[in-house]
């Protein structure tokens, strides 16, 4: 695959990469009484949710100076929902961790990917230019989640997903 | 031409303009989702107060005064309905069309039509749509903010009209949703004093309610009635229905003021929005329209309806509180013009040429492409508005009418219905549209006794509802539109720090796994 000439890896074919918990095994009880003192675990699975990451590169200038900026941009290989980051940082997979089948193609995730930093790079544009986005790099993540069971006095078993990245939790 | 209120309304426009690139620097421009949609962490307040301001300021100050100056009482009809608007739209839509809206990743309102109903068609005819309709109402806004300047500065309309668009073009293109939603908050509370103000003084002039109603009365006794002037609306409940309707449901059929619940920070916020909503609505809502009925005893020979709030702002209130007043109209105006055009813009760019025509271009081009649309947009509309001004009150009602006839039964069903699916979208849509403009391009009301926007909305209810029905077979729902409806259905007896303190961007990898669930 190629866009914008540069050479894509993507390393569907590799080993995946693991995304870093930042939130381990061990803080998770204390993150789950933070949501709610009342709660209490009963079980946990790790799970990797699939995602593409793609890292795109630009030149800026400013001042009469030129410089290379870099942007990260996830999209869900399941629903296709995309979110740019910042400090991308790897680490080990969860083990026995439940692994969610990628459904979608690279190539419209890519592209999604695209748009969505040109998105975010238009509206920047306002203030500087540029020149055109190149791709760096493209390769399936997996992102750490932890699911909770977990009980509470009043409310009864919850299942809560949380991210192993930032914390944030969802109930399912 | 008064010094002090210019130099009010210049302070105020700083403000305003400090305000905008404040709100601007501190947030919507690290990401798509921060641009469209501010980063969907639009707190409950700012939801009701950006909807409500961008849902009125323009009209409610020149047409609403119009009306309630040559009807009479007959405007309570639209002030009714426009008091329960907010809530209405944020009870019926909000929490669901926001939880829906990120699970299915949808950034503006027409993309979220497309992924709901899937088909290009929906997402062409509904660009289209909103690109010609909301034109119009950036045009309404023009108008008014001219007409604004002229009566403050005394220019002449067309140069005080190229101020207001130059004013507006350049506030536009600052852009960013999270600016224009602080903005509004602002804008808000100086519209309620401005106008409440107004009627202070307005009240004290005329003796009070009582001895202006007597007054009235003296003058022409049907302006005290719900019929309208000379009881040309009498029994004519169609056309009343229709009225009350218009700004009560009408709202859910707008695409810049659904927008709104897509970018809150939580679903559950709809209900405390929905709450500021209603008790802002209960105290600016009316008042315009009083205002209007009022200005018959203050000013009984105004040559143009549509000033009457400024000019009895301009002769009944000192120079300084005039400046303040008046800046917080103008900027009110441009505030909503902003929104618009922006909308406008960005469905133009995003979803009909990036979509339609270039899906791959460079973002050199996007930036061009939605600038080059904002600014042909606003020129055009500044050349009708110049030569050929509409009176604002036509302008809002056909646009409001077509708006919300095409687009209220396929939001509403979007979320509540689960066989609503593409072809009575699409026929919904095509019915809704060319019912409310033709019931009004062939003056339909006035031989039915039906307003356009109630024939319009009932007539495309029943597309969607008879198409969906009779194209189950062939165009069934898909199971992960299905699978999402559940989930934004789903409501549970929680504590409320836990519900609300979720981090909805994970809904749909909850979604994911739970289909995952299902299916092994």
């Amino acid at each position: 695959m190629e866009a914008s000439g540069s050479p894509v890896l993507d390393a569907a074919d590799d080993e995946e990469a693991w995304l870093k918990a930042r939130l381990p095994l061990d803080g998770l009880e204390r993150r789950v009484a933070g949501i709610d003192a009342e709660l209490a675990i009963d079980a946990v699975e790790p799970i990797g949710f699939p995602y593409l990451l793609c890292l795109y590169r630009w030149n800026t200038r400013r001042w009469g100076m030129s410089r290379q900026e870099l942007m990260s941009c996830l999209v869900d290989r399941c629903q296709g929902v995309s979110t740019t980051v910042e400090g991308v940082e790897f680490g080990t997979p969860l083990g026995a961790a439940t692994l969610p089948a990628p459904e979608l193609e690279t190539p419209p995730l890519e592209r999604k990917a695209r748009q969505h930093v040109m998105q975010v790079r238009r509206h920047r544009l306002k203030r500087r230019s540029a020149s055109g986005l190149e791709l760096m790099r493209c390769q399936t993540v997996r992102k750490p989640l932890w699911r909770v069971t977990a009980h509470h006095e009043r409310h009864g078993e919850l299942d809560l997903l949380i991210d192993a990245l930032n914390g944030g939790y969802y109930l399912l | 031409m008064n010094s002090t209120v210019l130099l009010f309304l210049a302070l105020y426009f700083i403000g305003m303009l400090a305000v905008g690139v404040i709100s601007m620097r501190r947030g919507g421009s690290s990401s798509m989702e921060g641009y469209y949609l501010s980063g969907r962490n639009v707190g409950p307040l700012v939801t009701a107060m950006t909807m409500q301001s961008t849902s009125m300021s323009g009209y409610m100050f020149l047409g609403a005064g119009s009306l309630g100056y040559t009807q009479g009482y007959y405007g309570f009809w639209y002030a009714a309905g426009d008091i329960g608007g907010g809530v209405v739209n944020l009870s019926v839509l909000g929490r669901r069309m926001r939880k829906l809206s990120q699970i299915m990743g949808a950034l503006t309102s027409i993309e979220y039509l497309e992924k709901r109903y899937p088909s290009k068609w929906v997402r062409l005819i509904a660009a289209v749509l909103s690109v010609s309709l909301l034109g119009a109402y950036v045009l309404a806004q023009f108008i008014a903010g001219g007409k604004g300047l002229e009566l403050v500065t005394g220019l002449p309309y067309e140069v005080a009209l190229a101020i207001a668009v130059s004013v507006i073009l350049a506030y536009t293109l600052m852009g960013g949703y999270g600016a224009v939603a602080y903005t509004d908050l602002l804008q808000s509370f100086v519209m309620i004093i401005g106008i409440v103000w107004i009627l202070v003084a307005t009240l004290q002039e005329v003796g009070g309610l009582t001895a202006a109603n007597h007054a009235i009365a003296s003058i022409d006794p049907t302006l005290l009635s719900i019929w309208g002037k000379d009881l040309v609306h009498e029994g004519q409940w169609g056309i009343v229905l229709g009225a009350l309707l218009i700004f009560s449901i009408g709202y859910m059929g707008w695409p810049h003021v659904v927008t709104r619940h897509m970018a809150m920070r939580n679903p559950f916020h709809a209900r405390r929005a929905g709450v500021y909503s209603t008790l802002w609505n209960l105290v600016f809502v009316s008042a315009p329209y009083i205002l209007g009925t009022l200005a018959i005893l203050v000013l009984p020979d105004l040559d143009d309806p549509e000033q009457a709030i400024f000019a009895l702002a301009q002769n009944l209130l000192p120079a300084a509180v005039v400046g303040i007043v008046m800046a917080a109209i103008m900027a009110a105006i441009m505030s909503t013009a902003d929104s618009i055009l922006l909308q406008t813009g960005s469905i133009a760019a995003r979803d009909l040429y990036e979509r339609f025509v270039n899906p791959d271009m460079e973002e050199k081009q996007m930036v061009r492409v939605s600038q080059l649309i904002v600014l042909l947009l606003g020129i055009a509309c500044g050349i009708v508005a110049a030569f050929e001004p509409p009176a604002i009150f036509s302008i809002v009602v056909f646009t409001t009418s077509v708006l919300g006839s095409a687009f209220l039964p396929a939001y509403v069903a979007a979320v509540w219905w689960r066989k609503a699916n593409t072809p009575g979208a699409l026929a919904s849509m095509i019915v809704g549209s060319l019912v409310a403009f033709f019931w009004q391009y062939l003056a339909l009301d006035g031989v039915t006794g039906l307003h356009p926007m109630l024939a319009g909305v009932v007539l495309s209810s029943l597309a969607m509802v008879v198409a969906s029905l009779l194209t189950q077979a062939s165009h069934p729902v898909s199971e992960h539109i299905l699978k999402a409806m559940e989930e934004t259905a789903e409501l549970r007896p929680l504590p409320r720090p836990l519900k609300a303190q979720q981090s909805f961007e994970m809904a749909h990898e909850a979604l994911t796994l739970k289909l995952s669930e299902r299916t092994a």
